[in-house]
C-alpha cells in the first residue's frame, strides 16, 4: 500500500489545488479533465517508482486513482474554504451565480447559502468536503485506469 | 486465464448497479421536478444541480431534458455516462473484441480523440456531443471490468474464483 500512497498523495494534492484555483477550475468543465488528470498523474508516478512494473496492473491503477481522488477531494475542499476566507474567488462565485441566473436557473436561498453566498458555515464546509471526496474519488479512479492504459508495459492484461 | 471467462465476474453486476445509481443521480433533478414531487422537495433539484456542478456546466441549452426539465449533466457528459454503463453491460458479451482491446489498451485513450475534436469545433451539435462522449467512455468500461477482476483475484491469492471455475466448466475450458 505504501508504494501507492506517495504517488496518490502527489497526484491528488496537485489536482485538488488546481481544481480549487479560480479560472483553472473551468478545465473541469471539459469532462472533469482535472480530476481524471490527477488519476493519470498518480499512475504515471506509481509506475515510474516501481523497479519492475507489472504488466497492465489495472487493479493497482484503480486503487491509486481512487486514493488520489480522495486526497484530491480533501485538498480541494480545504483550498476552497481557505480561499473563501481570504475573499479570493468571491467574484468568481458571483459571476457563476449571475451566469446561472442568465441561463434561467433560479436558485433558492438554501442553495445560495450552500454555495457560500452568505459566507462560510459548518454546513458549507461539510457538504463541500463530502461532495468533493465522492466526486474526485469516482473520476480519479477512472483517471487511474486511463493512466495504466497509457503508461503500461505492453503485455497480456489478465496475465 | 481466458478474458471472456474472467469478465463474467458477478462483481460486474455491482459495477452496473453503481452506474445506474449514478445515472439516476444525474437524472434526479428532472425526476423530482415533476409537479407532484415539486411541492414536497422544491429545493431538491437545485441542490442536486449544485452538488454536481463541479463536474459539468449543466447549461440547460446544452443539456438533455426529461419531462421538460434539464438533467444535471450536459449532452457530452450523458454520452460519457451512458457509454460507460453500456460498456459494463456489453463487454462480457464481446470476448474477441475485449481481448484485442485489452492487448492494445492505448486505443482506449485514442477513443477520446473524436471527443476532443468535437469539443474544439465551434459548430457541434447535441447528437455529436452525445455520440463522441459514448465513443470515448465505452472502452473505459473494459478497463474497469479488468480492474475488478484483478482486485477480486488478488483477494483469492491469484487462484481462479469459484465463479470463474463454474464458468470455465460450463464452457469446457481448462483453467
Amino acid at each position: 500500500m505504501n508504494d501507492k500512497l506517495k504517488p496518490a498523495l502527489i497526484g491528488g494534492v496537485a489536482l485538488g489545488i488546481a481544481s480549487a484555483l479560480p479560472y483553472l477550475n473551468y478545465v473541469n468543465m471539459i469532462c472533469c479533465a482535472l480530476y481524471i488528470a490527477g488519476g493519470v498523474l498518480a499512475c504515471r508516478l506509481y509506475l515510474k517508482d516501481l523497479s519492475t512494473p507489472p504488466a497492465s496492473p489495472y487493479g493497482d491503477g484503480a486503487v491509486v486513482g481512487l486514493l488520489a481522488g480522495i486526497f484530491g477531494g480533501v485538498a480541494a475542499a480545504i483550498a476552497n474554504v481557505l480561499m473563501r476566507f481570504t475573499g479570493y474567488g468571491e467574484e468568481e462565485a458571483a459571476q457563476t451565480l449571475a451566469q446561472m441566473e442568465q441561463a434561467g436557473v433560479e436558485l433558492p436561498a438554501f442553495v445560495m447559502d450552500l454555495m457560500g453566498a452568505n459566507g462560510i458555515s459548518a454546513n458549507v464546509i461539510f457538504v463541500t468536503l463530502i461532495s468533493s471526496v465522492v466526486l474526485y474519488a469516482i473520476f480519479g479512479t477512472l483517471g487511474g485506469l486511463l493512466g495504466i492504459a497509457i503508461f503500461h508495459k505492453k503485455e497480456d492484461a489478465t496475465s | 486465464m481466458d478474458l471472456a471467462i474472467a469478465l463474467q465476474t458477478p462483481w460486474r453486476w455491482a459495477l452496473l448497479a453503481a452506474c445506474f445509481l449514478w445515472l439516476g443521480l444525474v437524472s434526479s433533478p428532472a425526476l423530482v421536478a415533476a409537479p407532484e414531487w415539486r411541492t414536497a422537495f422544491e429545493w431538491l433539484p437545485d441542490f442536486l444541480r449544485w452538488l454536481l456542478h463541479p463536474i459539468c456546466h449543466q447549461l440547460p441549452a446544452r443539456s438533455p431534458h426529461l419531462f421538460g426539465e434539464s438533467l444535471a449533466a450536459c449532452h457530452r457528459c450523458m454520452g460519457l455516462y451512458l457509454g460507460f454503463t453500456l460498456g459494463v453491460a456489453v463487454w462480457p458479451l464481446l470476448p474477441a473484441l475485449a481481448r484485442r482491446l485489452a492487448a492494445n489498451p492505448r486505443c482506449v485513450a485514442a477513443c477520446f480523440i473524436p471527443l476532443g475534436i468535437d469539443w474544439a469545433l465551434l459548430e457541434n451539435t447535441a447528437a455529436s456531443r452525445f455520440a463522441t462522449g459514448m465513443v470515448a467512455s465505452f472502452p473505459v468500461a473494459l478497463l474497469a471490468l479488468i480492474a475488478v477482476v484483478q482486485l477480486r483475484r488478488r483477494h483469492s491469492d491469484g487462484r481462479p474464483t469459484h465463479n470463474e471455475k463454474k464458468n470455465a466448466l460450463t464452457r469446457g475450458v481448462q483453467l
